[in-house]
Protein backbone atom coordinates (compact mmCIF):
# COMPACT_ATOMS: atom_id res chain seq x y z
CA UNK A 1 0.00 0.00 0.00
CA UNK A 2 1.25 3.46 -0.70
CA UNK A 3 0.09 5.67 2.53
CA UNK A 4 0.82 9.44 2.18
CA UNK A 5 0.78 10.93 5.64
CA UNK A 6 0.55 14.29 6.31
CA UNK A 7 2.69 15.54 3.72
CA UNK A 8 2.86 19.94 3.40
CA UNK A 9 5.05 21.18 0.89
CA UNK A 10 5.93 24.78 1.24
CA UNK A 11 7.82 27.75 -1.51
CA UNK A 12 8.97 30.62 0.51
CA UNK A 13 5.81 31.87 2.43
CA UNK A 14 3.54 29.85 0.51
CA UNK A 15 1.79 26.53 0.89
CA UNK A 16 1.53 24.79 -2.07
CA UNK A 17 0.66 21.15 -0.51
CA UNK A 18 -0.83 21.36 2.94
CA UNK A 19 -1.44 18.26 5.00
CA UNK A 20 -2.39 15.66 2.40
CA UNK A 21 -3.61 12.45 3.86
CA UNK A 22 -3.98 9.33 1.29
CA UNK A 23 -4.07 5.59 1.35
CA UNK A 24 -3.76 3.98 -1.56
CA UNK A 25 -3.78 0.03 -2.83
CA UNK A 26 -1.93 -1.93 -4.86
CA UNK A 27 -3.73 -2.60 -8.01
CA UNK A 28 -5.80 0.84 -7.74
CA UNK A 29 -6.01 3.70 -10.11
CA UNK A 30 -6.26 6.94 -8.24
CA UNK A 31 -7.05 9.89 -10.23
CA UNK A 32 -6.17 13.23 -9.22
CA UNK A 33 -8.40 16.52 -10.28
CA UNK A 34 -7.17 20.25 -10.02
CA UNK A 35 -7.07 23.49 -11.63
CA UNK A 36 -3.48 25.14 -12.56
CA UNK A 37 -1.45 25.78 -9.54
CA UNK A 38 -3.89 23.47 -7.14
CA UNK A 39 -0.34 21.16 -6.34
CA UNK A 40 -0.61 18.34 -8.76
CA UNK A 41 3.07 18.52 -10.12
CA UNK A 42 4.35 19.46 -6.68
CA UNK A 43 2.13 16.31 -5.39
CA UNK A 44 3.88 13.88 -7.97
CA UNK A 45 7.23 15.31 -7.51
CA UNK A 46 7.12 14.90 -4.03
CA UNK A 47 5.91 10.95 -4.47
CA UNK A 48 9.15 10.64 -6.74
CA UNK A 49 11.13 12.30 -3.73
CA UNK A 50 12.53 15.15 -6.13
CA UNK A 51 10.78 17.96 -4.05
CA UNK A 52 11.68 18.42 -0.72
CA UNK A 53 8.44 17.98 1.56
CA UNK A 54 7.28 17.47 5.60
CA UNK A 55 5.52 14.48 6.62
CA UNK A 56 6.30 10.87 5.28
CA UNK A 57 5.12 8.77 2.03
CA UNK A 58 5.37 5.21 2.47
CA UNK A 59 5.31 2.30 0.09
CA UNK A 60 4.49 -1.32 1.88
CA UNK A 61 5.37 0.42 5.12
CA UNK A 62 8.62 1.80 4.45
CA UNK A 63 10.27 5.20 3.24
CA UNK A 64 9.00 5.27 -0.38
CA UNK A 65 12.32 5.40 -2.87
CA UNK A 66 12.70 6.78 -6.45
CA UNK A 67 13.14 3.11 -7.59
CA UNK A 68 9.80 1.90 -7.05
CA UNK A 69 8.24 4.80 -9.33
CA UNK A 70 7.81 5.60 -12.65
CA UNK A 71 6.50 8.95 -13.28
CA UNK A 72 5.78 10.55 -16.73
CA UNK A 73 5.95 14.15 -16.67
CA UNK A 74 3.90 16.37 -18.48
CA UNK A 75 6.62 17.53 -21.01
CA UNK A 76 8.98 14.69 -22.25
CA UNK A 77 12.29 15.26 -23.98
CA UNK A 78 14.58 12.75 -25.24
CA UNK A 79 18.36 12.57 -26.26
CA UNK A 80 18.61 14.33 -29.85
CA UNK A 81 19.78 13.03 -32.66
CA UNK A 82 18.70 9.64 -31.76
CA UNK A 83 16.11 7.59 -33.57
CA UNK A 84 12.73 5.45 -31.61
CA UNK A 85 13.83 2.38 -32.53
CA UNK A 86 17.32 3.22 -30.34
CA UNK A 87 15.74 4.37 -27.78
CA UNK A 88 13.21 1.67 -27.19
CA UNK A 89 16.48 -0.53 -27.28
CA UNK A 90 18.19 0.67 -24.30
CA UNK A 91 15.60 -1.06 -22.48
CA UNK A 92 15.34 -4.66 -21.62
CA UNK A 93 16.19 -6.79 -24.89
CA UNK A 94 13.61 -9.46 -23.29
CA UNK A 95 10.75 -6.83 -23.95
CA UNK A 96 12.16 -5.35 -27.17
CA UNK A 97 9.52 -7.05 -29.36
CA UNK A 98 6.81 -6.03 -27.02
CA UNK A 99 7.87 -2.53 -26.94
CA UNK A 100 8.29 -2.51 -30.77
CA UNK A 101 4.66 -4.00 -30.99
CA UNK A 102 3.15 -1.55 -28.43
CA UNK A 103 5.08 1.28 -30.44
CA UNK A 104 3.47 0.31 -34.09
CA UNK A 105 0.21 0.03 -32.48
CA UNK A 106 0.84 3.82 -31.66
CA UNK A 107 1.59 4.41 -35.04
CA UNK A 108 5.05 5.89 -33.95
CA UNK A 109 7.73 6.17 -36.62
CA UNK A 110 10.78 4.61 -35.26
CA UNK A 111 13.52 5.46 -37.63
CA UNK A 112 12.90 8.49 -36.97
CA UNK A 113 15.02 10.87 -34.87
CA UNK A 114 12.96 11.61 -31.97
CA UNK A 115 13.04 15.51 -32.05
CA UNK A 116 11.47 15.32 -35.28
CA UNK A 117 8.48 13.77 -33.46
CA UNK A 118 4.92 15.80 -32.58
CA UNK A 119 4.32 16.31 -28.70
CA UNK A 120 1.56 13.35 -28.87
CA UNK A 121 4.22 11.03 -30.18
CA UNK A 122 7.05 11.49 -27.84
CA UNK A 123 4.34 11.19 -24.95
CA UNK A 124 3.59 8.08 -26.28
CA UNK A 125 7.28 7.36 -26.09
CA UNK A 126 8.13 8.05 -22.88
CA UNK A 127 5.13 6.22 -21.75
CA UNK A 128 6.07 3.20 -23.71
CA UNK A 129 9.57 3.37 -22.08
CA UNK A 130 8.28 3.85 -18.47
CA UNK A 131 6.15 1.03 -18.94
CA UNK A 132 9.15 -1.00 -19.28
CA UNK A 133 10.69 0.21 -16.30
CA UNK A 134 8.19 -2.21 -14.72
CA UNK A 135 7.85 -0.21 -11.08
CA UNK A 136 4.94 -1.03 -8.98
CA UNK A 137 3.92 2.70 -8.87
CA UNK A 138 3.44 4.86 -11.95
CA UNK A 139 2.39 8.05 -12.02
CA UNK A 140 0.90 9.41 -15.33
CA UNK A 141 0.75 13.44 -15.26
CA UNK A 142 -1.41 14.56 -18.26
CA UNK A 143 -0.83 11.36 -19.99
CA UNK A 144 -4.05 12.76 -22.49
CA UNK A 145 -2.69 15.60 -23.32
CA UNK A 146 -1.98 15.78 -27.00
CA UNK A 147 -2.87 12.11 -27.88
CA UNK A 148 -4.95 11.30 -30.87
CA UNK A 149 -8.05 10.00 -30.07
CA UNK A 150 -7.02 6.14 -31.01
CA UNK A 151 -3.97 6.36 -28.70
CA UNK A 152 -6.32 7.76 -25.50
CA UNK A 153 -8.24 4.18 -26.42
CA UNK A 154 -4.75 2.55 -26.41
CA UNK A 155 -4.27 4.54 -23.47
CA UNK A 156 -7.49 3.42 -21.42
CA UNK A 157 -6.14 -0.32 -22.16
CA UNK A 158 -2.61 0.33 -21.00
CA UNK A 159 -4.33 1.87 -17.93
CA UNK A 160 -5.97 -0.61 -17.33
CA UNK A 161 -3.59 -3.63 -17.84
CA UNK A 162 -1.15 -2.24 -14.93
CA UNK A 163 -4.22 -2.38 -13.03
CA UNK A 164 -4.26 -6.14 -13.54
CA UNK A 165 -0.90 -6.32 -13.46
CA UNK A 166 -1.78 -5.28 -9.55
CA UNK A 167 0.55 -2.22 -10.00
CA UNK A 168 -0.56 1.22 -8.16
CA UNK A 169 -1.13 3.98 -10.89
CA UNK A 170 -1.66 7.73 -9.99
CA UNK A 171 -3.07 10.12 -13.19
CA UNK A 172 -3.60 13.50 -13.08
CA UNK A 173 -5.88 14.85 -16.17
CA UNK A 174 -7.21 17.93 -16.78
CA UNK A 175 -10.54 16.38 -18.84
CA UNK A 176 -12.68 14.14 -16.78
CA UNK A 177 -14.32 11.89 -18.83
CA UNK A 178 -10.65 10.60 -19.26
CA UNK A 179 -10.25 9.89 -15.71
CA UNK A 180 -14.06 8.22 -15.03
CA UNK A 181 -13.03 5.74 -17.81
CA UNK A 182 -9.90 4.70 -15.79
CA UNK A 183 -10.15 5.57 -11.98
CA UNK A 184 -11.08 3.61 -9.13
CA UNK A 185 -11.23 6.97 -6.88
CA UNK A 186 -10.83 10.54 -7.69
CA UNK A 187 -9.42 13.05 -5.45
CA UNK A 188 -9.98 16.73 -6.32
CA UNK A 189 -7.20 19.02 -5.13
CA UNK A 190 -7.89 22.65 -3.99
CA UNK A 191 -5.10 25.39 -2.94
CA UNK A 192 -2.79 22.39 -2.08
CA UNK A 193 -5.71 20.47 0.15
CA UNK A 194 -7.85 17.65 -0.66
CA UNK A 195 -11.22 19.05 -0.66
CA UNK A 196 -13.43 15.65 -2.10
CA UNK A 197 -12.73 12.12 -2.48
CA UNK A 198 -15.05 10.10 -4.78
CA UNK A 199 -15.36 6.64 -5.20
CA UNK A 200 -16.24 4.94 -8.55
CA UNK A 201 -19.85 5.16 -7.29
CA UNK A 202 -20.48 8.89 -7.17
CA UNK A 203 -18.28 9.69 -10.38
CA UNK A 204 -21.78 10.68 -11.43
CA UNK A 205 -21.44 13.74 -8.83
CA UNK A 206 -18.27 14.96 -10.51
CA UNK A 207 -19.99 16.10 -13.69
CA UNK A 208 -21.57 19.26 -11.55
CA UNK A 209 -18.86 19.54 -9.51
CA UNK A 210 -17.51 22.86 -10.07
CA UNK A 211 -14.31 23.81 -8.17
CA UNK B 1 57.41 28.24 -23.14
CA UNK B 2 57.10 30.60 -26.51
CA UNK B 3 54.42 28.79 -28.93
CA UNK B 4 55.60 30.17 -32.65
CA UNK B 5 54.20 29.45 -36.49
CA UNK B 6 56.86 28.60 -38.41
CA UNK B 7 55.53 31.26 -40.98
CA UNK B 8 54.05 34.36 -39.81
CA UNK B 9 51.23 33.97 -43.05
CA UNK B 10 49.72 31.51 -40.98
CA UNK B 11 48.45 33.65 -38.40
CA UNK B 12 46.26 34.92 -40.23
CA UNK B 13 44.53 31.80 -42.20
CA UNK B 14 44.31 30.51 -38.60
CA UNK B 15 42.23 33.34 -37.26
CA UNK B 16 40.21 34.03 -40.25
CA UNK B 17 39.20 29.81 -39.60
CA UNK B 18 38.75 31.10 -36.12
CA UNK B 19 36.26 33.79 -37.64
CA UNK B 20 34.56 31.69 -40.11
CA UNK B 21 33.43 29.32 -37.80
CA UNK B 22 32.31 31.71 -35.05
CA UNK B 23 30.39 32.77 -38.47
CA UNK B 24 29.41 29.30 -39.64
CA UNK B 25 27.86 28.51 -36.25
CA UNK B 26 26.04 32.00 -35.47
CA UNK B 27 22.67 31.19 -35.40
CA UNK B 28 21.34 35.32 -34.84
CA UNK B 29 21.58 36.11 -38.50
CA UNK B 30 17.55 36.08 -38.70
CA UNK B 31 17.09 38.20 -35.59
CA UNK B 32 19.96 41.00 -37.03
CA UNK B 33 17.54 41.12 -40.40
CA UNK B 34 14.80 41.96 -38.35
CA UNK B 35 16.65 44.68 -35.78
CA UNK B 36 18.50 46.42 -38.44
CA UNK B 37 16.91 45.99 -41.49
CA UNK B 38 19.31 48.12 -43.78
CA UNK B 39 22.27 47.28 -42.21
CA UNK B 40 22.44 44.02 -40.35
CA UNK B 41 25.29 43.12 -42.80
CA UNK B 42 27.50 46.03 -41.70
CA UNK B 43 27.31 44.37 -38.05
CA UNK B 44 28.00 41.23 -39.11
CA UNK B 45 30.84 42.37 -40.73
CA UNK B 46 31.76 44.98 -37.85
CA UNK B 47 31.41 42.11 -34.94
CA UNK B 48 33.73 39.81 -37.85
CA UNK B 49 36.34 41.90 -37.85
CA UNK B 50 37.09 43.24 -34.16
CA UNK B 51 37.68 39.39 -33.29
CA UNK B 52 40.06 39.24 -36.52
CA UNK B 53 41.61 42.25 -35.64
CA UNK B 54 41.38 41.38 -31.41
CA UNK B 55 42.82 38.33 -31.70
CA UNK B 56 45.62 38.62 -34.73
CA UNK B 57 46.89 41.72 -33.11
CA UNK B 58 47.14 40.41 -29.46
CA UNK B 59 49.64 37.91 -30.94
CA UNK B 60 52.91 39.41 -29.70
CA UNK B 61 54.24 36.72 -32.59
CA UNK B 62 52.62 38.16 -35.21
CA UNK B 63 53.90 41.59 -37.42
CA UNK B 64 51.03 43.66 -40.30
CA UNK B 65 51.96 41.98 -43.29
CA UNK B 66 49.88 41.76 -46.86
CA UNK B 67 48.44 38.59 -45.88
CA UNK B 68 47.15 39.41 -42.68
CA UNK B 69 45.16 42.08 -45.04
CA UNK B 70 43.51 40.18 -47.51
CA UNK B 71 42.41 38.12 -44.78
CA UNK B 72 40.46 41.55 -43.23
CA UNK B 73 39.31 42.08 -46.88
CA UNK B 74 38.00 37.86 -46.65
CA UNK B 75 35.72 38.90 -43.57
CA UNK B 76 33.38 41.43 -45.81
CA UNK B 77 32.59 38.39 -47.75
CA UNK B 78 31.32 36.54 -44.24
CA UNK B 79 28.29 39.27 -44.55
CA UNK B 80 27.43 37.80 -48.13
CA UNK B 81 27.71 34.29 -46.77
CA UNK B 82 24.51 33.20 -44.89
CA UNK B 83 23.82 29.58 -43.44
CA UNK B 84 21.77 27.41 -44.96
CA UNK B 85 17.80 26.75 -44.60
CA UNK B 86 18.05 22.92 -44.98
CA UNK B 87 20.55 21.46 -43.04
CA UNK B 88 23.34 19.73 -45.36
CA UNK B 89 22.39 15.52 -45.70
CA UNK B 90 24.29 13.68 -42.48
CA UNK B 91 25.70 10.72 -42.19
CA UNK B 92 23.86 7.50 -39.55
CA UNK B 93 27.08 6.43 -38.05
CA UNK B 94 25.11 3.53 -37.06
CA UNK B 95 28.29 1.65 -36.97
CA UNK B 96 28.83 3.09 -33.37
CA UNK B 97 27.30 1.44 -30.51
CA UNK B 98 24.39 2.54 -28.79
CA UNK B 99 26.28 2.68 -25.47
CA UNK B 100 28.55 5.93 -27.17
CA UNK B 101 25.28 7.72 -27.42
CA UNK B 102 26.54 11.01 -26.94
CA UNK B 103 28.75 10.87 -29.52
CA UNK B 104 26.61 8.70 -32.21
CA UNK B 105 24.22 12.10 -31.76
CA UNK B 106 26.89 14.60 -31.65
CA UNK B 107 28.44 13.37 -35.15
CA UNK B 108 24.91 12.64 -36.72
CA UNK B 109 24.42 16.23 -35.87
CA UNK B 110 28.10 17.47 -37.03
CA UNK B 111 28.69 15.48 -39.56
CA UNK B 112 30.65 17.57 -42.06
CA UNK B 113 31.87 20.07 -39.33
CA UNK B 114 33.50 16.58 -37.87
CA UNK B 115 34.85 15.39 -40.85
CA UNK B 116 36.82 18.51 -42.03
CA UNK B 117 37.90 19.50 -38.10
CA UNK B 118 39.24 15.56 -37.68
CA UNK B 119 41.58 16.01 -40.73
CA UNK B 120 42.81 19.51 -39.22
CA UNK B 121 43.44 17.28 -36.26
CA UNK B 122 45.74 15.13 -37.74
CA UNK B 123 47.27 17.58 -39.95
CA UNK B 124 48.02 19.28 -37.13
CA UNK B 125 50.36 16.40 -35.62
CA UNK B 126 52.58 17.97 -38.75
CA UNK B 127 54.50 20.67 -36.17
CA UNK B 128 54.37 20.68 -31.83
CA UNK B 129 52.72 24.18 -31.92
CA UNK B 130 50.02 23.58 -33.70
CA UNK B 131 49.22 20.45 -32.26
CA UNK B 132 48.47 21.83 -29.02
CA UNK B 133 46.60 25.16 -30.66
CA UNK B 134 44.65 22.27 -32.41
CA UNK B 135 44.02 20.79 -29.38
CA UNK B 136 42.21 23.58 -27.73
CA UNK B 137 40.40 24.27 -30.25
CA UNK B 138 39.02 20.82 -30.49
CA UNK B 139 38.00 21.06 -27.01
CA UNK B 140 35.48 23.75 -27.18
CA UNK B 141 34.01 20.76 -29.85
CA UNK B 142 34.74 18.56 -27.25
CA UNK B 143 32.71 20.37 -24.81
CA UNK B 144 29.53 19.83 -26.45
CA UNK B 145 29.42 16.43 -27.48
CA UNK B 146 28.23 15.56 -23.54
CA UNK B 147 26.15 19.09 -22.99
CA UNK B 148 22.68 17.03 -23.54
CA UNK B 149 21.05 15.25 -20.88
CA UNK B 150 19.27 11.87 -21.67
CA UNK B 151 15.83 11.42 -19.87
CA UNK B 152 15.30 9.43 -16.07
CA UNK B 153 13.88 6.62 -17.52
CA UNK B 154 16.90 5.99 -20.57
CA UNK B 155 19.38 7.00 -17.76
CA UNK B 156 18.10 4.37 -15.32
CA UNK B 157 18.30 1.59 -17.99
CA UNK B 158 21.29 2.47 -19.05
CA UNK B 159 23.34 2.72 -15.83
CA UNK B 160 21.79 -0.87 -14.63
CA UNK B 161 23.45 -2.19 -17.77
CA UNK B 162 26.65 -0.29 -17.09
CA UNK B 163 28.25 0.67 -14.11
CA UNK B 164 29.61 4.72 -14.75
CA UNK B 165 33.05 3.86 -14.55
CA UNK B 166 32.60 1.59 -17.56
CA UNK B 167 30.95 3.92 -19.59
CA UNK B 168 33.90 6.52 -18.96
CA UNK B 169 36.28 3.65 -19.62
CA UNK B 170 34.52 2.92 -23.12
CA UNK B 171 34.25 6.91 -23.83
CA UNK B 172 37.79 7.36 -23.10
CA UNK B 173 38.52 4.22 -25.54
CA UNK B 174 36.54 5.76 -28.52
CA UNK B 175 37.92 9.08 -27.58
CA UNK B 176 41.83 8.01 -27.98
CA UNK B 177 40.86 6.14 -30.76
CA UNK B 178 39.58 8.57 -32.71
CA UNK B 179 43.09 10.69 -31.75
CA UNK B 180 45.38 7.82 -32.40
CA UNK B 181 45.79 8.55 -35.92
CA UNK B 182 47.08 12.29 -34.73
CA UNK B 183 49.34 10.65 -31.96
CA UNK B 184 51.27 8.23 -34.86
CA UNK B 185 51.68 10.78 -37.19
CA UNK B 186 53.21 13.15 -34.73
CA UNK B 187 55.55 10.56 -33.18
CA UNK B 188 56.74 9.58 -36.99
CA UNK B 189 57.23 12.99 -38.29
CA UNK B 190 58.48 14.36 -34.60
CA UNK B 191 59.71 11.78 -32.79
CA UNK B 192 62.60 13.90 -30.92
CA UNK B 193 59.11 15.93 -29.72
CA UNK B 194 57.83 13.25 -28.03
CA UNK B 195 57.88 15.03 -25.33
CA UNK B 196 54.72 17.00 -26.41
CA UNK B 197 52.59 14.55 -27.34
CA UNK B 198 52.46 13.11 -23.88
CA UNK B 199 51.78 16.33 -22.43
CA UNK B 200 48.99 16.75 -25.27
CA UNK B 201 47.50 12.92 -24.40
CA UNK B 202 47.47 13.50 -20.75
CA UNK B 203 46.10 17.40 -21.28
CA UNK B 204 42.98 16.12 -23.92
CA UNK B 205 42.21 13.21 -21.67
CA UNK B 206 42.15 15.16 -18.85
CA UNK B 207 40.03 17.54 -19.99
CA UNK B 208 37.78 14.60 -21.55
CA UNK B 209 37.44 13.19 -18.32
CA UNK B 210 36.49 16.12 -16.69
CA UNK B 211 33.44 16.92 -19.21
CA UNK B 212 31.97 13.78 -18.60
CA UNK B 213 32.09 13.84 -15.07
CA UNK B 214 30.63 16.86 -14.76
CA UNK B 215 27.70 16.08 -17.27
CA UNK B 216 26.94 13.47 -14.32
CA UNK B 217 27.66 15.75 -11.36
CA UNK B 218 25.04 18.19 -12.39
CA UNK B 219 22.39 15.45 -14.28
CA UNK B 220 18.67 16.37 -13.05
CA UNK B 221 16.11 14.91 -14.54
CA UNK B 222 14.18 18.59 -15.19
CA UNK B 223 17.05 19.71 -17.12
CA UNK B 224 17.75 18.67 -20.86
CA UNK B 225 21.33 19.72 -20.89
CA UNK B 226 24.28 20.56 -18.76
CA UNK B 227 24.36 24.01 -20.16
CA UNK B 228 28.30 24.40 -20.65
CA UNK B 229 29.69 27.82 -21.08
CA UNK B 230 33.10 29.90 -22.03
CA UNK B 231 34.01 29.82 -17.85
CA UNK B 232 33.64 26.42 -17.50
CA UNK B 233 35.99 26.00 -20.48
CA UNK B 234 38.42 28.48 -19.27
CA UNK B 235 37.73 26.23 -15.71
CA UNK B 236 38.68 22.98 -17.39
CA UNK B 237 41.16 24.00 -19.36
CA UNK B 238 43.03 25.96 -16.57
CA UNK B 239 42.94 22.19 -14.30
CA UNK B 240 44.07 19.96 -17.10
CA UNK B 241 46.92 22.45 -18.00
CA UNK B 242 47.61 21.79 -14.26
CA UNK B 243 47.39 18.58 -14.27
CA UNK B 244 46.99 17.83 -10.33
CA UNK B 245 44.18 19.97 -9.70
CA UNK B 246 42.11 18.47 -12.83
CA UNK B 247 42.77 15.21 -10.89
CA UNK B 248 41.88 16.60 -7.64
CA UNK B 249 38.50 17.81 -9.54
CA UNK B 250 37.50 15.06 -11.61
CA UNK B 251 38.12 12.38 -8.10
CA UNK B 252 35.42 15.22 -6.61
CA UNK B 253 33.25 14.84 -10.02
CA UNK B 254 33.42 11.17 -9.98
CA UNK B 255 32.08 10.80 -6.44
CA UNK B 256 29.08 13.18 -6.86
CA UNK B 257 28.15 11.54 -10.20
CA UNK B 258 27.86 8.32 -8.83
CA UNK B 259 25.97 9.50 -6.02
CA UNK B 260 23.41 11.77 -8.42
CA UNK B 261 23.42 8.42 -10.74
CA UNK B 262 22.83 5.82 -7.88
CA UNK B 263 19.37 8.08 -6.50
CA UNK B 264 18.12 7.17 -10.19
CA UNK B 265 19.33 3.94 -10.43
CA UNK B 266 19.46 2.90 -6.97
CA UNK B 267 22.15 0.82 -5.84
Amino acid sequence: MLEIRNLSVSFKDKNVLQDLNLKIEEGKILGILGKNGAGKTTFFESLYQSQKYNGEILWQNKKILRENISYLETENYFYPYITGREYLSYFSKEKLAKTIELAEKFQLPLDKYVQYYSSGMKKKLALIGMLMLDKPINILDEPFNGVDFEGVHLLYDIILELKQNNKTVIISSHIIETLFHTCDRIVTLENGKISNIFEKESFEELKHFKF
Amino acid sequence: MIIELPEIYLYPLLYFSLVLVFHINRKDIPFLKKIFIHNWRLIIFLESAIIYTIILMANINYKIEKFGLMMFGSVVLLCFLQPKPQPFPTLQWNFISNDLFEWKSYLRKNTWMFILTYLIIIASAYYPASLILCGIFLLDYLSHVYEHNENKEMLEVYFKKMSFKYKIYKNLIFFNSLLLPTYIVFIIINFNESLYLLYYIFFMNLYFLLIITRKYKLYHHHEKSSYFSIIVFIEFFTYSMLIIPAFIMIRLHMKEAQQNINQYVGN
